[in-house]
């Protein structure tokens, strides 16, 4: 094993991600209801979104599916991720996040 | 028997170098590009992958050598031989990356590759740590049984992964129309990572596209159809260790609680297969969409997946040849309906 390189390489992968945040790279926002259900479909497979309720920050949403079944979309990084919303837990967050 | 060294060491300074400009592209064009907890995952994952590498590659040059002494042929370092050793290690790499991607035992490695929702050039070296324990280097025996030289077979997998360094951006739109034709490229590669059904599990290239075209998993890259990137099930955090193995903790635990007659399935069955079907392959996931879409019957026909629970075959080619002529992007909508 090539020390130098290990320890070369170690100090590239540091020195690249403090740039990246020097560099005030990454950073997400929902803009829109649409945004938020595109999302959705995108993350779940077969999931067909109907509604959607963005947080006031945009970081993240509820969006409802036909099936009427919740995805709460939440931030990750520069992206977003969907998770499965238990059955009624979506309607207690809903009405003090809509924005 | 002589003794090459590995391209690839010498290339880490111009990874370097070109993810650094790419991150300044981004920041002047498009800052969600990267993330640097991202970046750092990604960059952390493939500095463990070279250092477990360097462990096993003994190993597996030990048994390079071993298999090597079985040879058909007596194949000198000739310039004509480098060419044709790298034609067929590349080969070696689609049937590598085709099972990579179709069996679960290879893609529990391979997924770590896939894991990140970027594709930046930082996507590009994030790697795989358990490569050695899926066997993936069985997939390499043949080009030392037919006579390959284990060092020259080394080197030119080393330039292999060079060259797939660049295509991992979306910095370049399209290369010229010849080099498109014959290359693996940025546009291919988009494709390979993305996880629009469309898209799922094709373009398996690492240099040359031309396997892909010539053994029907070919799919080109659409501007309707922008690829998003990642996992079906995105992992959302930022582990180095749960992208590293999280897969493998799914199919221990599969094994765990599968009736006996499904265990194998689990492991060695596609991605997301199930002995109940509850849960989606890359078929079932492009049947469902082409369905939602109304992609007309011959081409759903010929899709020929999601049809039970075994693994099916692979469209032909003029399957996704017709797919491309019926672009179904997401329908624009209002807030609710």
């Amino acid at each position: 094993m090539n020390w130098t390189l290990l320890a070369g390489s170690l100090a590239g992968v540091l020195g690249l991600a403090l740039i990246a945040k020097l560099l005030g790279l990454g950073g997400a926002e929902l803009a829109s209801e649409e945004e938020a259900m595109r999302i959705a479909e995108a993350e779940r497979p077969g999931f067909v979104a109907v509604s959607a309720v963005l947080a006031e920050d945009g970081q993240s949403a509820i969006v409802a599916g036909e099936n009427g079944d919740q995805l709460r979309i939440r931030r990750h990084g520069a992206q977003f991720v969907a998770a499965p919303l238990p059955k009624g837990e979506g309607d207690s967050r809903r009405e003090p996040r809509a924005g | 028997m002589t003794d090459l060294p590995n391209p690839v060491d010498f290339a880490v300074p111009g990874f370097i170098a070109l993810v650094l400009v790419e991150m300044l592209i981004a920041r002047a064009k498009d800052r969600r590009r990267y993330c640097p907890k991202d970046t750092l995952t990604s960059l952390m994952l493939g500095f463990g992958s070279s250092i477990v590498g360097a462990v096993t590659l003994g190993a597996v040059y030990a048994m390079a050598v071993w298999v090597w002494g079985f040879r058909l042929l007596d194949i000198p370092y000739a310039w004509w031989v480098w060419i044709a050793c790298f034609v067929l290690d590349d080969l070696a790499y689609y049937v590598f990356h085709r099972s990579a991607h179709r069996v679960r035992w290879f893609w529990a490695s391979h997924v770590i590759h896939h894991s990140s929702q970027h594709y930046n050039l930082s996507t590009a070296l994030r790697q795989t740590w358990t490569g050695f324990f899926s066997l993936a280097f069985l997939f390499r025996l043949p080009l030392f049984l037919i006579g390959f030289p284990p060092a020259m077979v080394f080197f030119c997998g080393g330039l292999n992964l060079i060259y797939q360094f660049w295509i991992h951006t979306e910095v370049i739109g399209r290369c010229p129309r010849w080099f498109e034709a014959a290359m693996n490229t940025p546009s291919h590669h988009r494709v390979h990572h993305a996880t629009n059904p469309r898209y799922l599990d094709r373009n398996y290239a690492g240099v040359f596209i031309v396997w892909d075209k010539m053994f029907g998993s070919f799919t080109p890259e659409l501007d309707e159809d922008r690829p998003r990137y990642g996992l079906v099930k995105n992992l959302g955090r930022f582990s180095v260790f749960w992208a590293a193995f999280h897969e493998w903790v799914g199919i221990a635990k599969d094994l765990a609680t599968a009736p006996w007659r499904a265990k194998l399935g689990y492991a060695f069955g596609p991605p997301g297969w199930s002995h109940d079907g509850s849960r989606d392959t890359s078929e079932t996931i492009r049947e469902k969409w082409a369905g939602r879409n109304q992609i007309p019957l011959p081409e759903r026909e010929g899709l020929g997946v999601g049809i039970g629970r075994r693994p099916s075959k692979t469209p032909p080619p003029h399957v996704f040849a017709a797919l491309a002529t019926h672009p179904q992007p997401l329908p624009k909508r209002e807030g609710s309906r």
